[in-house]
């Protein structure tokens, strides 16, 4: 950016003797130094505000997003999905290349192996959001599948379970390292229970519907799980089960490796947005696990999962940053390029509302991820305000870009309507926000329990 | 209000409109929807312009349709008033809707030269404009001289006509983007006086109808869906939002009957405007609130809330968004 005598309509230039970029330049040295005014891009502004680690990450992310996942993110967006079990060579070159580039390997492995930075690990949660939000700009579907193998890993890596480490992740970091596709999966919703398996209340009352059977060497594990990202083609699939004839607290994490027997991806959903990654129910029929594949120990499935929760739901909330970005982006250049009576659209004050708005919402919401994230693993209450809050305001923000832009936001091609299908889901994944709010409660419920009287 | 012809409405969409829209997720094809367009003109639905109440029972099975019946009537309509052939019929310009330029125009107050810069490039047909309604192969557009609205009589040979595919919502309907050099214009400003007041009625009718049928959606399956030990519809997170999809139903059903019973002049557009400013994005929040109850159903297309909402957003953005009607109202006010 640079200085010019270009001004937008009911602007002064930055050259003149009103603007700030040219008054603040008669304050002496010091308070100049001060006071910042040169022009910089939002994205390097903020940027500058992240640890240097952080930084970096931010960087590299937004460069593969912009070479690799951008150019086929539209076509992928249409292209219906693959049967179950196949995936669409656009999308086997892009998981590819970020095998390759260690954004699949970046969570819990340093190098040699993996990709986590040591440094950067400190706040690993910051590290993940901050790729998330350029590849989620970039794309929905393709920045979800590369990111679902995170959130299959996170309950192993949580664990604390060395062995698990070593039988599960070592294994799959090599082969990404090499450029290997290995998805990972996290397997929590069934048929009949997508909130009760959020929340304490409504796990203490449900019926399990993922049931493991104690067998010899194992346990033979029994049900159906829905809405699981890349469900068709996991090669590891973190499943939570309860055990024969117990409750939600009995909840186990089991790795089961397909292909394996009584492993059957049933379909895949036809969904609003993030088109480009599968999502799938599957079955398992007298699958058998043996005793190695319990992570963690029986029974701290329930704690493994409502941790990986509080470890995820602020990446949940970062693509939601992503999304906005995206949407208020395009607002820009669609009123950049646009014209009405002779003037720019940029001109128009209730344009510049807007996209003021838009700016303020999106710095708003990343202002909060980035905050919340800086911590090694948030508490849950941390995590839930941030993903309800951040997701519902983003999908605002692409409300207002598709205002801009009015009829012209209908197509496809001018790429706002996607930006605001992708927002839709955040909304309700990883718990619904309305599950969210009560997650808020839950995690300071002895201070709400201390202001009762009597 | 027409009963005879509003029971007609909710018979046709009942046994003609619901059997081929029952699954949410298949388009139905174009052709299709011509051919009911078709019936509904033979039914005596489309006659003079649709009764409101006729559109929101279509809507409540299948937007789209409605829609594109509503599109067809208001070309008839048009038409019949200024002695022209189409199909189709264009009312707004190439982007937004004539901000504060349109309703001074459309007083009969004096124009600065701005504002005839500004409806002579809005309404200018070279520039592509978006036309979403079934397919058509003659359609009527909304032009200006420098003085008064110009309406065109245009064939789908003589104008560049560029098929948006995948366009974000009513699936059933063409969306394109149009523009042409060809063309000649009658001059009637009030013609789209009433043009864009029987639009927008008959959009606040297909949102009305949209809101009617995310809540039975909505309703339904929080009375089956079970979670904590009971049904989803005994939660107050629930309950708040099946209360601002009834609410939006409710007021839209409200408007249309004051609407319906209004002369489609200025002052009526007027409050017309006002109305939707306010309702679209109500309506698109019960389209939404519809998606969240459901939870992960909402967002797959094979239950019905996601279609509704992205035909909620539609017609926000259609013959003006939210703010561009803010600014025809504001514009009528500081006339007044």
């Amino acid at each position: 950016m640079s200085e010019s005598g270009q001004a937008l309509e009911g602007f002064v230039a930055a050259s003149s003797p009103l603007s700030t970029r040219t008054a603040f330049k008669g304050l002496g040295p010091t308070v100049r130094s001060l006071i910042p005014s040169d022009p910089e891009s939002l994205w390097e502004l903020d940027t500058q505000r992240l640890p240097a680690p952080h930084a970096a990450i931010r960087r590299r992310a937004r460069t593969f997003a912009e070479t690799v996942i951008a150019p086929v993110a539209m076509e992928l967006d249409l292209a219906p999905q693959p049967p179950c079990g196949e995936m669409h060579p656009l999308m086997r070159q892009v998981l590819s290349k970020a095998s390759k580039e260690g954004f699949m390997s970046d969570l819990g492995l340093p190098p040699p192996l993996g990709r986590a930075s040591m440094r950067a690990g400190r706040n690993p949660v910051l590290a993940i959001a901050v790729k998330v939000e350029e590849f989620a700009r970039a794309c929905g579907g393709l920045m979800l599948n590369i990111m679902v193998p995170a959130l299959g890993q996170s309950p192993i890596l949580l664990s604390g379970d060395l062995h698990a480490y070593r039988r599960f992740l070592v294994p799959a970091y090599r082969e990404m390292k090499a450029g290997e596709i290995h998805p990972f999966s996290f397997a929590i919703t069934e048929p009949t229970a997508g909130s009760d398996v959020e929340e304490g209340h409504g796990a203490s009352v449900y019926t399990p519907g993922m049931v493991a059977k104690r067998v010899d060497g194992g346990w033979s594990l029994s049900g159906r799980k829905r809405f699981i990202g890349a469900g068709d083609l996991s090669r590891t699939v973190s499943v939570f089960a309860a055990l024969e004839g117990e409750g939600m607290e009995s909840w186990t994490c089991f790795v089961v490796q397909p292909p394996t027997p009584g492993y059957t991806p049933l379909r895949k959903e036809h969904k609003l947005g993030m088109r480009a990654s599968g999502t799938a129910e599957i079955e398992l029929t007298d699958a058998f696990v043996p005793d190695e594949n319990v992570v963690g120990g029986l029974r701290l499935g329930w704690a493994l999962n409502r941790v990986t929760l509080n470890f995820s739901r602020i990446p949940v909330a970062s693509m939601s940053v992503g999304f906005a970005r995206a949407a208020m982006e395009i607002a820009l250049e669609f009123a950049g390029r646009t014209s009405l009576g002779g003037k720019r659209l940029v001109d128009y004050q209730e344009v510049q509302l807007m996209l003021a708005q838009m700016v303020a919402e999106t710095s708003a919401i990343r202002s909060m991820v980035w905050e919340q994230a800086s911590v090694f693993v948030p508490r849950q209450g941390a995590a839930s305000m941030t993903k309800l809050y951040c997701t519902d305001r983003a999908l605002e923000v692409c409300n207002t870009a598709m205002d801009l832009m009015g009829n012209h936001s209908l197509l496809h091609a001018n790429r706002v309507e996607k930006a605001w299908r992708d927002a839709r889901l955040p909304i309700i994944f990883e718990g619904t926000n309305q599950i969210n709010r009560l997650a808020v409660i839950e995690d300071m419920q002895e201070e709400v329990l201390s202001k009762c009287r009597p | 209000m027409n009963a005879a012809s509003i029971a007609t409405a909710e018979q046709f969409a009942i046994e003609v409109v619901a059997p081929l829209v029952e699954r949410p997720e298949v388009v139905l094809p174009r052709a299709d929807v011509v051919s009911l367009i078709e019936q509904a003109a033979g039914a005596g639905l489309t006659g003079a312009g649709v009764e409101p109440d006729a559109l929101r029972a279509l809507a409540r099975v299948n937007g789209g349709v409605a829609f594109g019946v509503h599109r067809a009537a208001l070309a008839a309509r048009s038409c019949e008033r200024l002695g022209l052939d189409g199909e189709a019929v264009s009312l707004t310009g190439h982007y937004g809707l004539g901000r504060d330029a349109l309703p001074r125009l459309l007083a009969g107050r004096a124009l600065p030269g701005q504002d005839v810069g500004l409806l002579t490039d809005y309404f200018d047909l070279t520039r592509a404009r978006v036309v979403v309604g079934a397919d058509w192969q003659s359609l009527i557009a909304a032009g200006f001289d420098g003085t008064s609205i110009v309406w065109r009589s245009l064939v789908r040979d003589e104008c560049n006509v560029v098929v948006a595919s995948d366009a974000h919502g009513f699936d059933e309907l063409e969306t394109t983007l149009v523009s042409s050099e060809k063309g000649s214009g009658v001059a009637d400003t009030d013609a789209h006086v009433e043009a864009m007041y029987r639009d927008m009625l008959g959009m606040l009718a297909v949102a009305t109808g949209l809101a009617e049928h995310a809540l039975e959606i909505a309703r339904a399956y929080a009375a089956q869906r079970r979670q904590g030990g009971q049904t989803i519809e005994g939660f107050p997170a629930v309950q708040q939002m099946l209360a601002q999809i009834s609410a939006t139903a409710r007021a839209g059903i409200q408007q249309l009957a004051w609407f319906a019973a209004q002369p489609p002049d200025l002052e009526g557009l007027t409050e017309l405007c006002a109305a939707r400013s306010h309702f679209h994005p109500a309506c698109c929040l019960a389209t939404n609130n519809a998606i969240q109850v459901l939870g992960g159903r909402g967002y797959m297309q094979d239950f019905g809330p996601e279609k509704l909402a992205r035909d909620a957003n539609t017609l926000r953005v259609l013959a003006g968004t939210p703010v561009e009607l803010q600014l025809f109202v504001a514009e009528m006010e500081r006339a007044g």
